[in-house]
């Protein structure tokens, strides 16, 4: 069976870019998200693996033996694929790409079958395994632009798609349809103490990330399964390719080629 | 009369009936959502933008508030500031979780049971000042003004300013730092002559040699460090090389890992001198006109730090040493830069003399791209104090710590002396103490003696915002407002290389009955009256912050920011402030900053930088920078232990809101269970394995961990992080691993008594074999 | 105690041992009850699921039981369509388990899914494109279709018969039962396809992805092809043990052993299949998605190591083949059994490698292996729909005729 649904984005589609050499795995980004998009905590949130986490930072090491070990950051929150599995599976339509690239979730409709957490190689998506709690006071400080999630739906990065809706109005406010480079960015982006993460609109040809998406030293996660991701990975350094993705090696031929 | 029938007609007709009405449909949307029903949600309201600044652990971050009806819901990195840039620290990004959690103290608190129980009542502010400044008073009166100790947490700008000023007028010489680099100040004072800032200018230097300091974990400031690396990746591609025994994230973004021996820094500083010394690669002009006792220095390095030698102390090829001595040399600036961890675990002042030489080696003092030296506002604002004669008699008395006495005449802080001298009853019994955003019976080592201490106190009197550790020692909590309620100076963060001078207002109304310590300090002292009174003349923090923004004024050097600035460090300042109120009016907003400040000389005895220190030889110290070992372990303790810093937990005053603990990795904690690092060889030696739980034993504790093998450790090393196993706070943090402050070994410097807890021996003995977990 | 609702003609023991066995599986059902309600009050972290493994031992058993019960559409598909008269003799057991084994997946999916009461969203807001709706739709209404199926059985009780209108109804429903088997089984083809589908079409988890044919992937038809080659199987299986247990013979011989050929004749066309299947996609799909099968296995005896590979298509794949195709074997009443078993072990396994173990392989480079066990909750839950079948399973073979040669077999 061919899911290969070929998306067809509007004049803007958002795609981000994350250079894996200036990450410095500080975490700015994963409390930017979390504070931004109001993702519940637990007291004990030391099983990773049942966490609700939109952004999470892999390290990984280039399995050399010390002294000659080396270690990098890389980021990971949805890939908003452009032939995004989970839509595709999804039963009840909760999850969808919408023209400027985003994969969205409508949680109040999603029943938690969690067939789309089955279909996503990246584990973007999260389960609530529990009702959301938040420590107690800390409520007040809830972003009222993002509804917090119920027990047992998924939910996943949305490249903070109310900040889309806020730049929009500002904008339309100011009389443009169009939104200008960096004006809708997600959290994480805007944390990012290291500027290692770079948001934009792909089709706009003088966004930053319109240019590099074009550098040879990027990538993208799992590419060989055809997703089609909207996130890039930026580096330099040969091992961090290699063991970031699984197809380096022909890669690599295919640039030798060009 | 209703029948059987009819009762069944009813049923089903109605049934039948409602069917055909919206009512089920809508019912089995209502149900549907009724998990919403009570899950917490942001209400809507209006939107407002404010700035401000968090200065939390060592942070520095201008921020852009983000309000709903005035209420906080976001903090994020404002453009505004030339240090971070737009970025964000995961503290300061969580800090809303601080200043809206469970762990705040709501008012002041009264201690109603034992010490350290933690039982208090409320009291009201009215009474618990009267309380404070009577007794204050009595003492002074009686002549036991001495017997008041000031704890500073926070060490730096004018609110420290101003307790250390209390504290000179009110006539105690107690006014204590903690924690407190006390090696890089004295370093500085006796090679420069300098009393003040010191600047590293990491943005502008091409080769950067970072001794154990984890320079993107905390380092100086957290933001600035980070935007740093992001402009040295981008500009000109300087070499970042890290000596440090573990693969930090510091090491694993530096462009060369040496691993090194544990506190042999300073034989590999001057194992690289050797090198630059004996083929001349040092700045010839600098070492001959602006230098002193390079001479003897050159012989000492010369006999005693040959690399071979220096191969044996520290474990880095020789091979290494020369040929990074070559780069560093050759590099046009080039800068050594030290502080271990965040640069709060402290470092000896010979081994910062020692860093600090190869610097002016390359004469990369005092210049861009260099180690920088000059005053900041909090140095030079305050006025004279006027002392009366209780004052001045109080100066002649000898600290409670012993710093700057006969024995230990260098040091201006010895904080575990402190404890020590109290719960051992030397010296005179202390009858207050008043401590300011420090957490002293957590996050020094050895806490127990610092609760020991604390009990012998008849007034602790603490301004915490948090029911910390220390607060369940206090008798009287007083507590501050927290950053976003108060008017708070932005001074030079530790290690930058230009002064700043900013005001954070308060962008909230104050959640709780707190209030400002600043302006406690202020009415203590007006009720005190007399000299101290007219020592603190100020009626509130804020007039005294606009006192020290007129000073700023009066300087007219540098400019308030007020468009993002990308290399703010480069830019020619101008005042753009044209009267005092336009700058206090501009503060607000942006920030004031001076990169064209203007360098302190070398004010030594000598008029030179000392490589062999004047001051020191009259006080028949070694004048030399020197290595000095650490004891041999003995074969109870075959491992080392060493205490290892994250950006990811906050560990002084602040500890860990709770979305960093979410962030922490499962690497670090399991459960309750903290993780030791440990190389997979040492692993093998022990016959442990990942997760295995052991024993972790110091001569000075014992504490259950589980072990993490991981490749980029030293083998026969253990690393711990610090800032876990709280005893206070809440579920979200308390009982969470263990205090490695508890079982670390502190060891003086002889010279200049200042301690560190660089290495432990240590060991590692299996418990049992690993439970059958399975849930990942 | 309860003579009169036993079907004439037969006997069955005492009713205390039959009310002492009742209750024992009554305290098991009572124990899942009790974690039944604990996830439903606590939601699913009572569960050891995780992001990792969204799909666990609940899974396994919709899958395995929805295959099991495929016996009951192929029976039919037999008997009425294709008109093997003989099979009437073992139709109403086939259904009865079929009905089970559909009630019991429904009950597990209300279970499994964050929202049971948000259920009905998949209808209301049904994604076409999505197996999972196709899978959604054809249960149910095979569902519906199986009720109509056991209806007649159910009303061919004793007290129930004696009425009129049931007894004239009932006798109408059986003559126009060929038209709901046809419906069955054309439901029944989809479902267990789709069911095949859902993991088949995922290009994202190399271990399950397959091409196919049309828009189904070949996991589609093979999954239908071994619903076909173990629903029989079981139902045989459940004839023998109630021929054990009770002591009574209940089909004859004849009977028993067209089936067993029937069965192993699939299995043995369903594992030709399936080898050529694992082949292609061993050497071809694996390859083609940058991984291989090392990687895809944890060493030979890890818990999701190749062992797996080797039970499921080999020890529970070609020996209850050989069994069942066997005549001489298949007629050993024991060795029959035990094919019987083994067959639908092996579909077991293949259900559960099918949703487990695809989860558990890491998709990165750098990711790690990850091992689901399932929680007391989670066995409980599956214990007591196993119970529930035993008990609807007992309470029907007393109360309803469900074996029309038992009269005669045992005079």
């Amino acid at each position: 069976m061919k899911h290969e649904h070929k998306y067809k984005s509007g004049p803007e589609k958002y795609v981000m870019v994350i250079d894996i050499d200036k990450c410095t795995g500080c975490g700015a980004c994963v409390i930017a998200c979390a504070v931004e998009n109001n993702l519940p905590v637990r007291t004990d949130e030391t099983r990773k693996l049942l966490s609700v986490d939109w952004l999470v930072i892999y390290k990984i090491t280039n399995g050399k033996p010390f002294p000659k070990t080396r270690i990098a950051y890389i980021p990971r929150g949805c890939m908003h694929c452009d032939n995004p599995m989970c839509v595709h599976v999804c039963p009840a339509s909760a999850t969808d790409k919408d023209d400027k690239g985003v994969v969205s979730q409508i949680y109040p409709r999603c029943f938690g079958c969690r067939y789309c957490m089955a279909a996503c190689p990246y584990h973007a998506r999260v389960f609530n395994w529990w009702d959301p709690t938040f420590p107690k006071g800390t409520e007040r400080g809830l972003n009222p632009d993002v509804s917090t999630r119920m027990r047992g739906v998924v939910e996943k990065c949305s490249f903070c798609n109310h900040r889309y809706q806020r730049a929009k109005e500002k904008a339309m406010l100011e009389g443009r349809t169009t939104l200008r480079d960096g004006e809708y960015i997600t959290a994480c982006a805007e944390a990012c103490p290291t500027g290692a993460i770079t948001f934009g609109n792909v089709k706009d040809p003088n966004s930053k990330v319109s240019k590099l998406v074009k550098s040879p030293y990027a990538f993208r996660l799992l590419e060989k399964f055809g997703t089609e991701p909207s996130v890039y990975y930026i580096s330099r350094q040969e091992w961090v390719r290699r063991e970031a993705d699984r197809y380096f090696e022909e890669k690599a031929k295919k640039i030798s080629k060009e | 009369m209703l029948t059987r029938r009819g009762f069944l007609q009813f049923i089903v007709g109605g049934a039948i009936g409602t069917l055909f009405s919206p009512l089920p449909w809508r019912m089995a949307d209502e149900l549907a959502l009724c998990t919403q029903w009570w899950t917490p949600q942001g209400p809507k309201g209006r939107e407002s933008w404010d700035y401000s600044w968090c200065q939390l652990g060592s942070d520095v971050v201008g921020l852009k508030v983000r309000k709903i009806d005035g209420r906080i819901v976001k903090l994020e990195g404002s453009p505004l500031d030339p240090i971070g840039r737009g970025g964000i620290s995961p503290l300061s990004a969580s800090s809303l979780q601080l200043f809206y959690g469970p762990t705040r103290i709501r008012g002041a608190k009264k201690r109603v049971g034992q010490k350290g129980k933690g039982k208090f009542e409320d009291i009201e502010w009215s009474s618990a000042l009267k309380m404070l400044t009577s007794k204050l008073k009595e003492l002074r009166e009686t002549g036991q003004s001495h017997t008041v100790v000031c704890i500073d947490g926070r060490g730096r700008g004018i609110m420290s300013g101003l307790i250390r000023r209390f504290c000179r007028a009110y006539g105690t010489p107690n006014y204590i730092q903690i924690p407190s680099d006390e090696a890089t100040p004295l370093a500085i004072r006796l090679m420069q002559g300098h009393q003040g800032r010191v600047g590293f200018d990491i943005e502008r230097a091409d080769y950067i040699l970072s001794f154990g300091s984890q320079l993107f974990e905390g380092w100086g400031t957290p933001v600035r460090m980070m935007a740093a690396y992001r402009c040295l990746k981008e500009g000109q591609q300087t070499k970042i090389v890290q000596f440090e025994p573990r693969l930090s994230e510091t090491a694993a973004k530096a462009d060369e890992w040496l691993p090194i021996k544990p506190g042999t820094e300073a034989a590999l500083a001057l194992g690289l001198a050797y090198v630059i010394i004996k083929e001349g690669l040092y700045n010839k002009a600098f070492i001959e006109e602006r230098s002193f006792g390079f001479d003897a220095f050159k012989d000492m390095v010369l006999e005693r730090y040959k690399p071979e030698a220096v191969e044996d102390i520290t474990g880095i090829a020789k091979e290494d040493i020369l040929r990074i001595a070559h780069e560093f040399a050759k590099a046009k600036r080039p800068i050594a830069v030290w502080g271990r961890g965040k640069g709060d675990i402290p470092s000896g002042l010979y081994e910062v003399m020692a860093i600090h030489s190869l610097n002016a080696l390359m004469g990369n003092i005092n210049r861009g791209g260099g180690v920088v030296s000059f005053k900041d506002i909090s140095d030079t604002f305050w006025p004279e104090v006027p002392l009366d004669e209780v004052a001045k008699n109080a100066q002649n008395i000898e600290r409670i710590d012993d710093a700057g006495t006969e024995r230990y005449p260098l040091v201006t802080n010895l904080a575990h002396r402190f404890a020590e001298n109290i719960s051992s009853d030397r010296h005179y019994p202390v009858n207050v103490l008043m401590i300011f955003e420090a957490n002293p019976c957590y996050c020094l080592p050895h806490p127990e003696i610092m609760e020991k201490a604390l009990k012998k106190i008849p007034l602790v009197v603490n301004f915490s915002s948090f029911m910390d550790e220390t607060s369940l020692f206090s008798d009287l909590i007083l507590p501050n407002h927290f950053y976003l309620e108060a008017w708070e100076d932005v001074t030079t963060p530790p290690y930058l290389q230009y002064p700043i001078f900013g005001v954070s207002r308060p962008v909230s109304r104050p959640l709780y009955k707190t209030q400002h310590t600043g302006d406690i300090f202020l009415k203590v002292a007006q009720g005190i009256g007399g000299a101290v009174a007219s020592a603190l003349p100020w009626g509130d923090f804020k007039t005294l912050l606009k006192d020290v923004a007129k000073r700023v004024y009066e300087t007219r050097e540098g400019t308030i920011i007020e468009n993002p600035i990308s290399r703010p460090w480069e830019i020619k300042a101008s005042p753009n402030y044209g009267s005092p109120d336009e700058m206090w009016e501009k503060l607000g907003k942006g920030i004031w900053f001076n990169p064209n400040v203007k360098f302190e000389d070398f004010k030594t005895p000598t008029g030179k930088f000392e490589f062999y220190s004047k001051k020191l030889e009259d006080l028949k110290l070694p004048a030399l920078p020197q290595f000095v070992p650490w004891e041999e372990g003995h074969s109870e303790f075959p491992l080392t232990l060493i205490p290892y810093e994250k950006l990811m937990i906050a560990n002084d005053y602040i500890a860990n809101p709770p979305y960093m603990m979410k962030a922490l990795e499962e690497t670090v904690l399991k459960h309750n269970d903290i993780f030791v690092e440990i190389h997979p060889f040492t692993a093998t030696h022990l016959g442990v394995n990942e997760g295995d739980l052991v024993l972790l034993k110091t001569p000075f504790g014992s504490a259950r961990v589980r072990v993490h093998l991981y490749e980029g450790m030293m083998p026969g090393v253990v690393g711990i992080p610090l800032g876990l196993g709280h005893k206070a706070y809440d579920e979200y943090l308390k009982g969470k691993g263990i205090n490695a402050y508890n079982i670390v070994a502190v060891r003086e410097e002889k010279a200049t008594g200042i301690a560190t807890w660089v290495v432990t021996p240590a060991n590692l003995i299996k418990i049992k074999r690993k439970g059958h977990e399975t849930r990942a | 105690m309860d003579a009169a609702l036993i079907p004439p003609g037969v006997k069955r023991c005492d009713f205390k041992i039959f009310l002492g066995w009742i209750l024992f599986l009554l305290a098991i059902i009572g124990w899942g009850a009790y974690a039944v309600f604990l996830v439903w009050y606590k939601a699913l972290n009572q569960t050891n699921m995780n992001n990792y493994f969204g799909f666990g031992i609940w899974i396994t058993l919709d899958l395995s039981v929805i295959a099991l019960g495929g016996g009951a559409f192929f029976t039919a598909f037999l008997r009425y369509i294709l008109g093997i008269d003989k099979l009437k003799n073992i139709i109403s057991l086939a259904t009865i388990v079929g009905w089970i084994c559909y009630a019991s997946a429904l009950l597990v999916l209300g279970l499994d899914v964050g929202q049971p009461l948000r259920g009905w969203h998949i209808f209301w807001y049904a994604n076409v494109h999505s197996m999972l709706t196709e899978v959604a739709f054809c249960i149910t209404t095979y569902f519906i279709v199986l009720c109509i199926e056991v209806l007649p059985i159910v009303l061919e009780n004793v007290q129930l018969a004696k009425n009129r209108f049931i007894h004239l109804f009932s006798h109408n429903l059986h003559e126009y039962m060929y038209v709901f088997a046809a419906v069955g089984v054309f439901l029944s083809f989809f479902h267990q396809g789709s069911l095949g589908g859902m993991y088949g079409v995922l290009h994202t988890r190399p271990f399950a992805y397959r091409t196919g044919f049309f828009i189904w992937p070949w996991t589609f038809f093979i999954f239908i092809l071994s619903a076909i080659a173990s629903g029989p199987a079981l139902t045989l299986l459940v004839t023998w043990i109630l021929q054990k247990v009770t002591g009574r013979r209940l089909v004859t011989k004849d009977v028993i052993l067209l089936l067993a050929k029937i069965t192993g004749s699939i299995l043995c066309f369903y594992l030709i299949v399936k080898f050529i299947d694992t082949w292609y996609w061993a050497t071809h799909i694996l390859p083609e998605k940058g991984m291989t099968l090392k990687e895809c296995y944890q060493g030979w005896f890890g818990p999701y190591g190749l062992w797996l590979l080797f039970a499921e298509l080999g020890v529970f794949g070609i020996i209850p083949a050989i069994i069942l195709i066997t005549p001489r074997f298949r007629e050993n009443e024991w060795l029959l059994a035990v094919g019987c078993l083994f067959d639908c072990v092996g579909i077991i396994i293949n259900r559960f490698v099918f949703t487990v173990q695809t989860l558990a392989i890491p998709t990165y480079p750098f990711d790690k292996w990850v091992v689901y066990s399932p929680s007391w909750q989670e066995w409980a839950s599956t214990i007591m729909i196993i119970a529930i079948g035993a008990l609807v399973i007992s309470l029907a073979y007393r109360y309803l005729p469900l074996f029309p040669q038992e009269p005669e077999l045992n005079p």
